[in-house]
């Protein structure tokens, strides 16, 4: 490897950890909403911060490198999938424990709610009504044109709200990955 | 309808960060993952979809992050098999399907299906069954079923109390259940994971798994031919691997890894595979140690070549296989494929960076894995060293 390239290597990585220390926990807040679970938000955001050590140029050239992180660490959890087979079997106890547990009834119910929204859906309205993301930076988020996520957010809104009345939530059957 | 607009700081509090030591760690797997994806393209051209997607993890790029996961296109829509009923055409052809689980039985590839979004509705389920040219499909009317490969088909618990059993032909037959059968263990049992817990399949019907006396917990299992049952057990201790002629008299366990929350069992002929799976302190899902038997859990070998504990450990376990020669595969999502030999060695196979269901078909070892807008089917009659790629049942 070059000094160039070894110079370079080292300040991306520099730089990672200074946006890991400024913007970790803020980013596995906006991405909870598109998970609906904070372990899987966790998880997620740690993966995009791994993925930025080792794509230091392209992080180091990136405007935002918060918007770059949240960028890959939505795309994250769009694979999530291929681990559920035996993640599923494991992670209610991990989620059971620990950091979540004294969070208000109505986030909980909220989170239940999410998880039962259409996954563009629920990435639309996480990012944009509870992280306060602007739409454009939600459609560059999830790689879609405005117009598609402000669609969506009407759709979401719609199906939200009707699951937020929907008194039989409590009996979701996705109930274990509450986080509590 | 107004929505917490101080949930994300709310959730940001609560958030515990991990120190950078676990990025750097996460990292480093990261980039062993990316070498086995060009190692393996070199290995075998049928998996240059793997490396387009690991192309997009190099440095070196421009500034932009990844893009989105490929979306299906036009493209696919006319890959679906016309012969399959419309309700199957349908799921197969949502932006959100995944083969989640695929396998074989008779000769017989099966793909079981997913498509979640729809609200009040929000996923569908299909299978499809591919013998020789012949395409069949239908839809599975549950939210999270779960299947398990038996000798006559597979068994399709929807989790709502009724168990369904689809035939190598396409036929789909409810399964009863009737107590605790009558007999501990008889020759042509299957042991199959059910939402009520671990069951017997006998003469097309769940039967009561028997327990050893001091060990209260019987999970996924395995019964060799003659009726001999390998299972994973556990008391308040931990899991580990027992077994058992008649279903009265088990033999002592061979204890797995008390860090264990979960076991899987798989099996062909005598030859037995056991995974004990655990969750590492940042989360991670890994595989603790993998056992595997020649002789129907009478003695066992443990895998060496597999890492379980370094920061470059085996991650996220998705499939595992015994093939009649007594090789193990498995899956897992920083490896892609792992073979263990009888032995106990255990290497990585390039096939795929992402690999998903593996399964026998025959003599072949076969895998799903990544190909662009939908997976595919790479099959080896070789032992790993060539594959042949084919389509998912229900696709062309």
């Amino acid at each position: 490897m070059g000094r160039w390239a070894m110079q370079r290597g080292n300040a991306g990585m520099e730089r990672v950890h200074e946006v890991y220390d400024a913007s970790y926990r803020r980013l596995v807040g906006q991405l909870t909403g598109v998970t609906g679970d904070p372990v899987e938000a966790e998880d997620a955001v740690m993966e995009a911060f791994a993925r930025a050590v080792n794509n230091s140029r392209s992080f180091l050239d990136a405007d935002n490198p918060e918007a770059w992180l949240r960028t890959v660490a939505v795309n994250v959890t769009r694979t999530r999938w291929r681990r559920s087979r035996f993640f599923r079997d494991v992670s209610h106890r991990l989620v059971a424990q620990e950091s979540y547990a004294d969070l208000p009834d109505d986030r909980i119910t909220l989170l239940a709610a999410l998880r039962r929204l259409p996954p563009a859906q629920r990435e639309a309205i996480a990012l944009h009504h509870l992280a306060d993301l602007p739409v454009a930076e939600v459609a560059r988020a999830v790689g879609s044109p405005e117009g598609t996520v402000k669609a969506r957010l009407a759709r979401g809104r719609t199906a939200l709200a009707a699951l937020l009345a929907d008194a039989d939530l409590q009996a979701d059957p996705e109930s274990e990955r509450s986080p509590r | 309808m107004s929505l917490p607009s101080d949930f994300a700081r709310e959730i940001s509090d609560h958030a515990p960060q991990p120190g950078f030591d676990a990025v750097v760690d996460r990292a480093r797997i990261g980039r062993r993952r990316r070498r086995t994806t060009v190692a393996s393209g070199l290995a075998a051209a049928v998996v240059a979809a793997g490396i387009g997607v690991a192309v997009g993890d190099l440095p070196g790029g421009d500034a932009s992050p990844e893009p989105a996961n490929p979306t299906r296109t036009s493209d696919v829509e006319e890959r679906i098999d016309a012969a399959l009923p419309e309700g199957v055409r349908h799921v197969l052809g949502r932006d959100e399907v995944q083969a989640w689980d695929v396998s074989a039985a008779d000769g017989v590839v099966a793909a079981f299906w997913r498509a979640c979004g729809e609200l009040g509705d929000p996923c569908q389920h299909a299978w499809t069954l591919r013998d020789g040219d012949e395409v069949t499909g239908g839809l599975i009317d549950a939210q999270s079923p779960v299947v398990t490969v038996v000798p006559d088909g597979w068994l399709i618990d929807e989790q709502r109390g009724s168990t369904l059993l689809l035939t190598p032909d396409g036929e789909v037959e409810q399964v009863g259940s009737v107590g605790d059968g009558g007999t501990a263990l008889g020759p042509d049992d299957a042991a199959v994971l059910t939402s009520d817990g671990s069951r017997l399949l006998r003469d097309g019907a769940l039967v009561a798994m028997p327990e050893p006396p001091d060990r209260p917990v019987v999970g996924a299992a395995y019964v060799a031919p003659g009726g001999r049952l390998v299972a994973a057990t556990s008391d308040l201790d931990g899991w580990g691997a027992q077994a058992t002629d008649d279903g009265r008299t088990w033999e002592e366990p061979t204890d797995g890894p008390p860090e264990t929350l979960n076991v899987q069992v798989a099996g062909s002929g005598d030859h037995v595979a056991v995974m004990f799976i655990g969750a590492g302190p940042d989360r991670s899902v890994g595989i603790e140690q993998v056992i595997v038997s020649s002789d129907a859990g009478r003695t066992w070998t443990t895998a060496h070549g597999l890492d379980t504990k370094g920061a470059d450990r085996s991650l996220d376990p998705y499939g595992m296989t015994v093939a009649p020669d007594g090789t193990t595969y498995l899956t897992t999502e920083t490896e892609g494929l792992v073979r263990i030999d009888p032995d106990g060695g255990a290497r990585a196979v390039p096939v795929s960076s992402q690999a998903t269901s593996v399964f026998a078909h025959g003599d072949d070892i076969c895998v799903v894995a990544k190909a662009g807008a939908i997976d595919q089917i790479q099959c080896s009659s070789d032992g790993g060293t060539t594959w042949a790629p084919q389509p998912l049942p229900g696709l062309s």
